[in-house]
This record gives structure tokens, sequence and C-alpha cells, in this order.
């Protein structure tokens, strides 16, 4: 595929403000104590280790691209993840809720990424690491060509519709867990999953590359 | 709830079941036509979303705690310098005198040194990319389904080799395919604490696999002999 251009990527305020008032432990937050979205995949009574063990085979994956679709950047989403599943380990006795361990572990994730705007850790430049966006593997051709161009449009997308509809599409997050884990009003939430779908909805249409009548 | 508001429904969630809406559904075919529209970007999306994630990422997470519980100790820098540098002279009349003349020692100990490296930095391999570098030794994999997560050139007893590692069920196994103008002495079989090894003589190079599962040994030399093929 060609080369792909995208605007350098906003800081996310909603994360940054909020970092500020977290302790460095990563605390369990507290609305995750209303959020049962999650099946359990681990009991109390396991140990500390298996709880781990049961995090990182169950909700990695789906870290690592939560990561990638904050940052767009393979490398850093990596680094992103080993970030969060070491604090989640440090940590790991404060979450009492199985049930909230995904949107626990999205929330250290978030304050990780936003970590990384404070420090200027890493000198990153969205316009040079475009590469990865390429990296997939498809079984057929016309698929992966269709994944290429959406994702294309959704790396376009403003970070603050981004990431609800990546919460929303990744997660299964609905617009209340959305809320609590971004800490942004309900109406606020949906406002942006609406302009989301509707900014890329427009942009595949004028680019003519999917339609469905 | 007028057309507008409920067009903005499905927008913010194509799979809404609020009810004034499935009303609107039932008795508006354009409405259903837009809902099933949104329903397919979002198929298109859910898909576009699943980028590949680095294959030994969750291996690499699991280290985490065992990282951890070495603690540091105020004399933890001036032991680790000791250490170093007794390691470093034991190694070194070691490498020279009983590592040196034995393959599977050389196999171990490429397979130790690269472990941290290799799991942070294992990438799916394409297999045309695996072939170019397996070319330099006349060789070529022939459909192979296994994913390559690793293949870089080394060196045995300086004669160039390559290192490749494929995902397995419990991890990944390593193989080197080493040219047999090497000194080394070759070890049919190989283990340590941790690994087992084989080597398999084949035309060209020494095919040596390394895992610390005994089933990797089991299923890979026969799919080596079967797919990885050498012109004469």
């Amino acid at each position: 595929m060609g080369s792909l251009h995208f605007l350098p990527g906003r800081a996310n305020k909603a994360s940054l403000n909020t970092t500020n008032v977290q302790s460095k432990t990563a605390p369990m937050p507290e609305h995750t104590n209303h959020n049962q979205h999650s099946a359990a995949v681990f009991t109390l009574g396991d140990s500390k280790a298996k709880r781990y063990e049961l995090l990182v085979k169950h909700y990695h994956a789906d870290l690592y691209r939560y990561g990638y679709w904050l940052c767009k950047d393979a490398e850093i989403a990596q680094d992103l993840v080993q970030e969060t599943f070491l604090r989640a380990w440090k940590s790991l006795d404060s979450l009492l809720d199985p049930h909230a361990a995904k949107a626990w572990l999205i929330t250290i994730l978030r304050r990780e990424n936003a970590r990384r705007f404070e420090r200027k850790q890493f000198a990153f430049d969205d316009d040079t690491e475009q590469d990865s966006l390429a990296d997939t593997q498809q079984s057929s051709a016309e698929q992966q060509y269709d994944n290429q161009v959406v994702r294309k449009h959704l790396a376009a997308l403003p970070e603050e519709y981004r990431e609800p509809l990546v919460l929303q599409a990744l997660g299964g997050f609905s617009s209340d867990e959305i809320a609590s884990l971004l800490q942004l009003n309900v109406n606020t939430v949906n406002t942006r999953l609406f302009r989301a779908r509707k900014l890329l909805r427009a942009s595949l249409d004028v680019s003519g590359e999917r339609h469905h009548d | 709830m007028t057309n507008t508001e409920l067009r903005r429904l499905l927008l913010t969630d194509p799979y809404s079941q609020h009810p004034a809406l499935q009303q609107a559904l039932a008795q508006d075919a354009d409405l259903r036509q837009f809902a099933h529209q949104l329903q397919q970007q979002q198929h298109a999306l859910e898909d576009a979303l699943q980028i590949p994630v680095p294959p030994m990422l969750a291996e690499q997470l699991l280290q985490i705690p065992k990282l951890q519980k070495r603690r540091w100790h105020w004399l933890t820098p001036l032991a680790l310098a000791a250490s170093v540098a007794i390691v470093s002279l034991l190694g070194f009349f070691g490498y020279q005198h009983s590592y040196a003349n034995d393959i599977g020692s050389h196999a171990l100990a490429h397979v130790y040194h690269e472990h941290d490296y290799l799991l942070s930095h294992a990438r799916a391999q394409p297999l045309e990319e695996v072939n170019l570098k397996l070319a330099d030794f006349g060789a070529n994999l022939q459909e192979w389904q296994d994913e390559i997560i690793y293949a870089r050139y080394c060196t045995f007893q300086g004669v160039r080799s390559l290192h490749l590692a494929v995902k397995t069920a419990s991890g990944y196994a390593t193989i080197f395919v080493i040219p047999k103008d090497t000194d080394l002495k070759t070890t049919p079989h190989f283990t340590d604490q941790h690994y087992q090894g084989l080597t398999l003589a084949m035309l060209n190079a020494n095919v040596v696999v390394v895992s610390d599962n005994p089933a990797d040994l089991q299923q890979l030399p026969a799919k080596l002999h079967r797919k990885l093929v050498f012109s004469a």
C-alpha cells in the first residue's frame, strides 16, 4: 500500500487530566466498582501468580490492540502493554472485582500512555511511523485491502472520537462504561461515538471504497 | 422520536435495542437500510481493529513476575561486576576448551543468548523472506505452515549460519541451519536443565532443533525432513 499520512495525534486531555490526580501505584479505579461488563477470568481465591497469568492470557491481545490504536505505533504499543502489566502485577491485590479486570487494565494503559506525553521520553512523530499499519496477515487479499482502507480512515480520526469508538468496537464496552473509563459525561461519549461513526462513514463514502447499497 | 434522532441513535450504536428504535425499524424500510449499512460498517471496523499481535508478547509478559522477584541490594552492582568478570573469564576458557568442538553446546549458548531479545523482537516473518535467507544455504522451506517468528544470521565458530524460531503450542522452538564446513563435532542429541536438542544431518547443512518442550522435538524433525528442501 502507499504511504499513509496522519495528522499529528492530539494529547488526550481527558487522560492527562485524570493522570494528575492518580497515584503511582495504580489503585483500583473507583468507577470500575460498578462495572460488571466482563466475564470473570479468575477468582479471588486464585494465587497472585495464577491471577496474573489468566489476565495476560485473556487480555494481552486486546490491550495491545487498544494501545496500538491509542498511539498508532507497534513498538510503543508493545512498551505500553509491558508497562501496564508490570504495574498490574505490582498492584494486583488491589483488583478486588474480577469482573472489572479488563476496565482496570485499560485504565492503567491509558495512564501509561498519558505518562508518555508527560515524560516526553519517546520522541514519537506520527508522520514517520506509518509502516506498522501495513502489518497484517489476512486470509484474502480483498479483506486485507478493505482492512487497510478502514484502518487508514480510523487512524485519521481525531483521537477524542477514535478512542470511544475503539473501546466500543474492540473492547465491547457500553456508552456508560466508556464514560466511566474516560471520565466523561455519557452524553459526551454518545456524541463522540455518533460523530466518529459519521466521520468514518463520510470518509469511506467519499473515497468510494465501500458501498453497501 | 424524530427520524433524525433515530438515525443519531443508530450512529451512536448500530445495534441499539432502544424500544422506540426497534418499533421504527419494523415500520420504516429506509431506516432498516440505514441500520444495515451501519452494522456492515461496524463489522468492517471490528475486522480492521484486529491488528496482528507480536507473537511472543504473552510469553514476554509472563516473565514480568519472575523478573520482579530479583530484589536489588546495595552490594548488587559490586556483586554483578565481580560476577561478570568471573563469568567472562570462565566463559572464555570454557569456550576455548570444552565447548568449542560441540555443535549442541554452541546451539544452547545461542538459544540462551538470544532468548530475551527474541521475546521482545519476535515478529511474524513472511515465508518468502525466510526463504531468501535460506537460499544462502541452498535451502528452501516448501509449504511451511508453522509461524516463523525470528530469522537472523549468526555464526557457529565463525561459520555463517541461520537462527530461526518457530511459534509452537508451548512457546517457541529454535532451528539452526549450520553449513557442514564447520569443525564442530555433531551431537545427535543434547540436553541441559532447560532445553533439549537434536541435530539432523541434511544435504548441505546440519539442522539443529532446540526446545524446552520435548513434544517439539517429536514433531519438528519430521516436518523439516519433508519441507526443508536442499538443492544439490
